[in-house]
């Protein structure tokens, strides 16, 4: 099957100079959100911490945000680092917050299957940029909120909410 | 109303006999920053500057201010200005022209007098076209009579969209403003680009006056003034009423100078622009020029005025106590000696927000680059060939310049505000913005015997009202000093970001700061957007000369401009960033020093009245003494705030709080009408 335009965006930004310089390789991405500035369409992209334990990944609160275009992925529009923000002053990141994978993944047994899972989620990335592009409405919203909160980390949905409650709870079903 | 010159005399006069008193007594910390506060009073300047778009008349109108018979500023039809020009009052006429030239590696300025018909082979874009003359400042001494009390009028090159080096000159000279002429005219209405500037200079200086000048050409300068009236208003986010726009003809004000026509005189309303102005002037003069330098004086006395207090009270109640202060002050030196060599957290600490921000540099900078190549796509998509065409090619290079510069300057803002946050910080986590001596007899845990206004009946009320709630005297004065460091480091922030090093140099920085800024400053004004036209100016010559392109060589041209920019002031600005920072880390090294010099003196002369033979009762009738003469020189340093207070006719305006609100989306390009769908994510 096609490869999904959302990861590949997120891919180049993720291998681009730029990212090398700003943020910690350690970190890993996480689903991202849409954002239009100045009518113009931007992907969100948080980053988080997360460490290998017995059982998969210990997961650390999200550290990071960069806001990339979506036409052109190896640039940015703005690089935000949680830890230093007024709202965020609370959030401990000594500790974990929450391990993979989370009860929802249960029946997926394989990497692979995880694999595919995901990608099915970022087709449904794909439509909604392909509508929102188009000026029409999104027809995948119910399948989209399906993977989404499947595939949604509990734990660090708290943080995701914090970077845009709009979009995230728009597609979290719980 | 007291005459200024005199009550500038007594004032400098009792900072000499402060500064005399204090070392008499032993203090001499105290007495070297009184020293320091009269010389900074002595050079201060009221600076009334004048800002706007090219051409809106402000050279013009600064000649027609001064009524000098041959005018000093250079005016002409097209662009003029293009250095700042500083005038202020000198017995013998005098002009410097500073330039800034590349010695060893390194920018030094150097400073030439030449004669006043020279001025316009400086700062004219006629005689020095682009600046290539390296031009930072002019400096003209006149004995112009309305100079002579401190007033200095500043000129600046035009803030317009077509020339980025003039507005980043500009701006960077907007900190030192105490009054703005923000210059519109009749002919047309105000852009998006001056309101602009208009805010940003707003942050600093709250005191602006908006002549609109050329009201002779257009009958109807009404509908401009009403239409700039609304606009300002909405940008500074203040109401109509306090936007007081005053129709001026500078030419007829010029033509009555030459013929003494009244009738040139009423048309031109300078009559009534001056007015206003002189009075905005007198009612800002005494709030500018004396309150913060008595106010310092005052505060460095009262702690004198503390410590002899303190051992009066001491000795009297409980001697013993005496040698446990001398502990706790000891104890406070050490702590500001360990901040010096072993307790280095708050250096690391900000050698980390330092980091971060540089990181949002890079990452800002890249966002600017972004937004730019953005608005170069979206111009090659609507103009199509047509952006080849010499006209339209320098239009959108001016305004993706313009996009660049306006980023740079919001980013430039940023990180002055973050590092002023920052050494707020340190400074709390520090324990710097509670006084040590303070902290040192708080924790004496004592009562004196008496009560303070029955040994010192003088001590004036309003130390009464600081002193209550403390056990004894020392009270909570220690904040000026934390306000002068956090004041120091705005200055040195904007000195490294906003201004070209004379100009610091200019207003009171030492030497040895202005060349150290001058190493990385002048790379970063003037020169940062403007300055490096690369492969662009090379284009914009092929276009112009007709030569053939087509879009992918603008495309190419405009992006590698765009990109060597980003590339470019990312360099400037990590540069800046480093230098910043050492500044910081050096002003708190300096306070350290401070401090541990005024508890040094505090220690020393308690040592004094302990060791002393004489009986405890001549000792007391001694600190009794001292403690009346110092007093009674505060008295003093009242009286005189209080007459600098009745030269405040006017009340001060309170409405003219900051304003930060959003900066507009740009109108140059007028974004296409669509109907945007509704989403719930987005
Ligand atoms: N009719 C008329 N012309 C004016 C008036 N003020 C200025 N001018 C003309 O406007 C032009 C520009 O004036 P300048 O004083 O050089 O303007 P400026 O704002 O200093 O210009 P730059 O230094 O280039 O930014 C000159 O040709 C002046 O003669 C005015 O009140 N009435
Ligand atoms: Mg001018």
């Amino acid at each position: 099957m096609e490869q999904s335009r959302m990861k590949e965006v997120i891919h180049t930004f993720n291998h681009s100079e730029l990212c090398r310089k700003l943020i910690p390789a350690e970190l890993a991405s996480g689903w991202p959100c849409l954002k239009k500035v100045r009518g113009k369409l931007y992907i969100v992209i948080p980053y988080f911490n997360r460490m290998p334990v017995k059982s998969g990944y210990a997961l650390y609160p999200i550290y990071c945000s960069a806001t990339i275009p979506w036409k052109m992925p190896e640039k940015m529009l703005d690089f935000t680092v949680y830890t230093i923000q007024e709202n965020w002053k609370d959030v401990d990141y000594s500790k974990p917050v929450g391990f993979f994978k989370h009860k929802a993944l249960e029946d997926i047994r394989t990497k692979d299957e995880y694999i595919a899972l995901c990608n099915r989620l970022y087709r449904c990335y794909d439509e909604m940029v392909l509508a929102v592009l188009e000026n029409k409405p999104f027809a995948g919203e119910e399948k989209m909120a399906g993977l989404f909160s499947k595939l949604m980390e509990p734990s660090l949905y708290p943080f995701y909410e914090k970077i845009n409650k709009k979009f995230y709870s728009n597609f979290y079903k719980m | 109303m007291p005459d200024l010159f005199v009550l500038k005399k007594d004032t400098a006069e009792c900072f000499q006999e402060g500064a005399a008193l204090a070392r008499r007594l032993g203090f001499n910390a105290a007495a070297k920053t009184i020293a320091e506060t009269e010389k900074d009073f002595l050079e201060k300047k009221l600076m009334v500057v004048t800002v706007g778009e090219m051409k809106r008349g402000k050279s013009s109108m600064l000649n027609a201010l001064l009524g000098e018979k041959e005018q000093i500023f250079p005016v002409n039809a097209s662009v003029a200005t293009n250095a700042i020009t500083i005038v202020r009052y000198g017995e013998e006429e005098k002009v410097e022209v500073v330039t800034e030239e590349r010695k060893k590696g390194i920018m030094l300025p150097t400073t030439k007098t030449i004669h006043r018909t020279e001025i316009p082979n400086y700062v004219s874009e006629q005689g020095n076209p682009s600046n290539f003359k390296n031009v930072r400042l002019l400096k003209v001494e006149i004995p112009n009579p309305l100079l002579k009390e401190g007033i200095v009028f500043v000129d600046t090159p035009g803030v317009g969209s077509l020339n980025i080096s003039h507005a980043e000159t500009t701006y960077g000279f907007l900190p030192n403003a105490d009054l703005l002429l923000f210059v519109s005219d009749a002919s047309s209405g105000l852009t998006e680009t001056e309101l602009n500037f208009l805010k940003r200079g707003y942050k600093y200086c709250k005191n602006v006056l908006f002549p609109l000048t050329k009201k002779d050409t257009n009958p109807r300068y009404k509908e401009i003034m009403e239409d700039n009236q609304y606009k300002i208003s909405a940008a500074l986010g203040i109401s109509i009423d306090e936007v007081t726009l005053i129709p001026i003809s500078n030419t007829a004000k010029i033509r009555y100078l030459e013929t003494q026509s009244k009738a040139a005189l009423a048309s031109s309303n300078f009559p009534e622009f001056e007015r206003l102005m002189w009075s905005t002037i007198a009612a800002k003069r005494g709030e500018i020029m004396f309150l913060p330098f008595l106010e310092q004086v005052r505060q460095e006395t009262f702690k004198i005025d503390e410590n002899i207090v303190a051992q009066y009270q001491l000795l009297e109640s409980n001697k013993e106590k005496m040698l446990e202060l001398i502990a706790n002050l000891k104890k406070e030196i050490e702590k500001y000696k360990s901040f010096e060599s072993t307790n280095l957290q708050w250096k690391s600490e900000l050698a980390e927000s330092f980091a971060i921000m540089q990181n949002n540099n890079i990452a800002a900078l890249s966002s600017m680059e972004l937004e730019a190549t953005n608005h170069l796509e979206d111009r090659i998509t609507a103009l199509g060939v047509k952006i080849c065409e010499p006209e339209y090619y320098k239009q959108v290079y001016n305004e993706i310049n313009n996009i660049m510069s306006e980023r740079l300057l919001e980013l430039k803002d940023q990180m002055i505000d973050k590092t002023v946050e920052e050494v707020n910080r340190v400074n709390i986590s520090l324990g710097l913005n509670v006084d040590s001596c303070q902290r040192a007899l708080d924790g004496l845990n004592f009562t004196p015997k008496k009560d303070l206004d029955v040994v010192f009946p003088k001590r004036k009320a309003s130390e009464d009202a600081i002193r209550k709630g403390t056990k004894i005297s020392r009270s909570i004065v220690g904040g000026s000093k934390i306000g002068m460091v956090i004041g120091g480091l705005l200055g040195a922030a904007l000195a490294v970001f906003a201004g070209p090093a004379v100009i610091a140099a200019e207003l009171g920085t030492t030497v040895a700061d202005a060349i150290f800024y001058t190493a990385i400053s002048s790379s970063m004004t003037g020169t940062s957007i403007g300055g490096f036209l690369g492969g662009a100016k090379g284009c914009v010559d092929a276009v112009t000369q007709g030569r053939d392109v087509d879009i992918p060589v603008v495309r190419k041209a405009l992006t590698n401009h765009i990109n060597e920019s980003r590339i470019l002031l990312t360099k400037i600005m990590n540069e800046g960033m480093i230098t910043l920072k050492g500044r910081v880390i050096n002003s708190f090294e300096t306070e350290f020093t401070a401090k541990k010099r005024e508890l040094e003196d505090n220690i020393k002369q308690i040592e004094i009245t302990v060791n002393s033979t004489k009986p405890d009762q001549e000792k007391l009738e001694e600190l009794k003494r001292n403690a009346e003469t110092i007093q009674k020189y505060m008295v003093r340093l009242e009286e005189l705030k209080d007459t600098v207070a009745s030269l405040n006719n006017t009340e001060q305006d309170s409405v003219f709080q900051g304003n930060t609100g959003d900066i507009p989306v740009s109108t140059l390009v007028p974004e296409a009408e669509k109907k945007e769908m509704e989403y719930s994510f987005l």
